[in-house]
């Protein structure tokens, strides 16, 4: 049974029934670099905490909150504390507050912590935004719009797709190694001689495939002169987004020359 | 005027001490299917890399005399060009998946995407050949997580939507099941009505027998044998240059050393069924 | 048809980024105390030249930000290990065991310098790993900041780099004749495997 209904999605352009969502791919990046430059601006941790929540707030606004949150916390709750730590313990300062042996805790280290800690949390929350509402094939699509050539695309792509791959490749590789009685386990000099024969076969298999992978591609007409047409699209972008992210932009521009002011 | 010819073609890999492909002389014609053959390592691979322009311009090395396809020397075609009059599947299934795509439907359009073809003419296209293939039920998969035969199928498909005059297909079922290769081979059979040209490498010796009009077979880079599929077949002495031979050509010849031969050499199952039906029928008349 | 090869160089830099991770993955699951993660870098650089080599390690760095934001502010590192991988390839480094080892001493030297001035100017100092730590305890036993910095960052990457390196020299070894014809450094290896 052929699927009309599938088949007619590629004859209107990509769109989800959220807002944010159908923004074009390179204005969302542009809004969120835009919002996280402000923390530089500032150096107000109580900014950066304000911005993060504004990320958080944004996810719940394109219905991701959920895919959001669990990296957000995972990646947020390990390296925000990291930076604070090792700031709060070691950054030499005048106003000790503790000290004993190589731990030395001084306000300023504090102080630095927290700043680095919640500025760190603002770009986990533009990176993790950034894969919770972009498909990479969207932002290929825009950036080839914008006359980036597919070749970058088909790499972007293509080592998303590899890493998949491979990383399947290493866990069946891992087992067999370990079948075979390739020592896995054991002292450092056991587990270093061990590595080679498991990423060998992976990386060689792979660079000969590369070889036919040209092969198949060419007969795709993969190295035409010809500029290629795109099957899947994304609607041109509507004046009133191109407004909403100019806006933006000067608010954001506004407020860091105000920060810079004050 | 001959569709593909070669004339006095030798092609020597970079680095190689000997020829891979040694003075080779042929012209196919047009619509007919062509079966190669021969011994693993004598150039079979190396003849498909030629006649798709991979030679020398992928692989290196020094290629002497002069290959036409459809009269305009290969070293003259444009690679968009001759990627729209050649297509070509191999034995990999996991290396002919581009791996950018999401859905099969978007797999099989890559190519002419790449060859600039509007949107609607995609669509068109590639359902058509969705139907053609009976994979109707792949279309909204992911191409990444398909079975070897699946991929092979999808393969073929994103080659046949490019529509090109000439296949050239490298064993493409090696590396599949029964299932997997009938399916293909009820493809091939689809192609060869279409009059597609086909140049097809397999060692599977039965199916050549029923689907070649020609053979090719090709020994230490030499064209060693060329001519109507029956006749090659006839030629049982080909066994001692490592070629395989349908059981039933060897029966056929067994017959006719017997004294008893067929009225037509027969090499596929079904003319050898119809010759014992004949002379059973002419046993029974007498 | 002269870019052929060209192609070939299109699809290797995706595998270059994707052993990267793999790379980086199996040191962990060996618990190894090495990242191993750049070893795709180095081999398409010094295969496929400065150019792919950049490329390998600007896709590394922006894929690997989505799990380890961090390495975002290093992305200079991460091109410039595969620009120094394919330059020093060409210059006949990675053809030998002792002239790779000093291929990797001398990327592990660089780009722990630079590794270093980026801890330095966006970080306070710290590095934002494991360095960070170690940064942080020569800060906390009195040695300064800017020598802190430069300690931690240099030391981890030399000892990460040499053996990275050697495990790319490894795998060039095993890459057929036949492939390194088609790339822009092969004669450089072809040349020398034939002595």
């Amino acid at each position: 049974m052929m699927d009309e209904t599938f088949i007619n999605s590629y004859r209107s352009p990509q769109l989800s029934k959220n807002w944010l969502l159908n923004l074009n791919p390179l204005n969302k990046i542009n809004i969120y670099i835009a919002l996280g430059l402000i923390t530089l601006f500032f150096q107000h941790w109580q900014v950066n905490v304000v911005i993060t929540l504004v990320f958080i707030l944004l996810a719940v606004a394109a219905g991701r909150f959920k895919s959001f949150i669990s990296p957000f916390l995972k990646l947020g709750l390990v390296i925000g504390p990291f930076f604070f730590i090792v700031r709060a313990i070691f950054w030499p300062g005048e106003n000790m507050i503790f000290n004993y042996g190589i731990i030395n805790i001084t306000q300023e280290g504090i102080d630095l912590g927290i700043q680095y800690a919640t500025i760190m949390l603002v770009v986990c929350g533009i990176l993790v935004l950034c894969t919770v509402t972009i498909k990479a094939e969207d932002l290929t699509y825009s950036l080839e719009k914008i006359g980036v050539p597919h070749n970058i695309s088909f790499m972007i792509l293509s080592s998303l797709q590899l890493i998949i791959d491979l990383k399947d490749k290493t866990n069946v590789i891992m087992d067999s190694q370990r079948s075979r009685g390739i020592e896995t386990e054991g002292n450092v000099f056991v587990r270093i001689k061990a590595f080679v024969p498991v990423l060998s076969p992976l990386f060689l298999g792979a660079i000969s495939g590369a070889e036919e992978k040209t092969i198949a591609m060419d007969a795709r007409a993969f190295s035409s002169a010809n500029p290629n047409t795109h099957l899947r699209f994304l609607r041109p972008t509507p004046a009133l987004e191109k407004i909403l992210v100019i806006l933006v932009d000067i608010l954001i521009l506004g407020l860091i020359i105000l920060g810079v002011v004050l | 005027m001959s569709y593909i010819e070669l004339k006095n073609v030798s092609y020597r890999y970079p680095l190689a001490e000997t020829d891979a492909l040694k003075n080779i002389n042929y012209a196919f014609e047009e619509g007919k299917l062509y079966g190669i053959i021969g011994e693993n390592g004598g150039g079979k691979t190396t003849f498909c890399d030629l006649i798709k322009g991979l030679i020398p311009s992928f692989y290196g090395g020094d290629l002497t005399g002069e290959v036409f396809i459809k009269g305009k020397e290969i070293r003259e075609w444009e690679s968009s060009a001759l990627a729209s009059t050649i297509g070509y599947i191999f034995q990999n299934p996991f290396t002919q998946i581009s791996g950018i795509k999401e859905t099969v439907f978007e797999e099989i359009a890559l190519g002419l995407e790449n060859l600039g073809v509007e949107r609607e003419e995609i669509i068109d296209r590639v359902t058509s050949v969705v139907r053609q293939l009976k994979i109707e039920h792949l279309i909204k998969n992911n191409p990444n997580k398909l079975s070897g035969g699946q991929r092979q199928r999808v393969a073929f498909a994103s080659i046949i939507a490019m529509e090109t005059d000439i296949l050239v297909i490298d064993e493409p079922t090696s590396q599949l099941d029964p299932k997997g290769t009938s399916d293909i081979f009820e493809i091939i059979h689809l192609l060869k009505e279409q009059g597609k040209t086909i140049l097809l490498v397999e060692h599977k010796i039965d199916l050549i027998a029923e689907y070649a009009d020609e053979v090719l077979v090709i020994k230490q880079g030499e064209l060693i044998t060329n001519g109507k599929t029956s006749d090659v077949f006839s030629n049982v002495n080909l066994l001692n240059e490592g070629v395989n031979i349908p059981q039933i050509a060897l029966l056929s010849n067994d017959m006719k050393e017997q004294g008893k031969p067929f009225d037509t050499f027969a090499i596929t199952r079904s003319q050898a069924r119809e010759q014992i039906l004949k002379k059973g029928s002419e046993k029974i008349c007498h | 048809m002269k870019n052929r090869n060209m192609g070939l160089l299109i699809f290797l830099i995706p595998i270059g980024v994707a052993v990267n991770f793999v790379g980086g993955q199996i040191a962990v699951l060996l618990k190894l105390p090495l990242f191993l993660d750049t070893i795709g870098t180095f081999t398409i650089g010094a295969i496929a030249g400065p150019f792919a080599g950049i490329l390998v390690g600007l896709l590394t760095c922006l894929s690997i930000s989505i799990t380890n934001p961090q390495s975002l502010f290093y992305v200079i590192n991460f091109m410039l290990m595969g620009l120094l991988a394919g330059y020093l390839a060409k210059k006949g480094f990675f053809t030998t065991v002792p002239k790779t080892i000093g291929a990797g001493a001398i990327m592990g030297l660089i780009v722990g310098i630079s590794g270093s001035l980026i801890s330095y100017f966006l970080f306070n100092g710290f590095g934002v790993s494991g360095t960070g730590v170690l940064g942080g305890i020569l800060m906390g036993s009195g040695v300064p900041v800017w020598a802190s910095a430069f300690i931690s960052n240099m030391s981890v990457d030399i000892i990460d780099k040499v053996p990275t390196a050697l495990v790319a020299y490894l795998i060039i070894r095993n890459i057929p004749q036949k492939t390194f014809v088609k790339l822009p450094n092969g004669n450089v290896f072809l040349n020398a495997y034939k002595k």
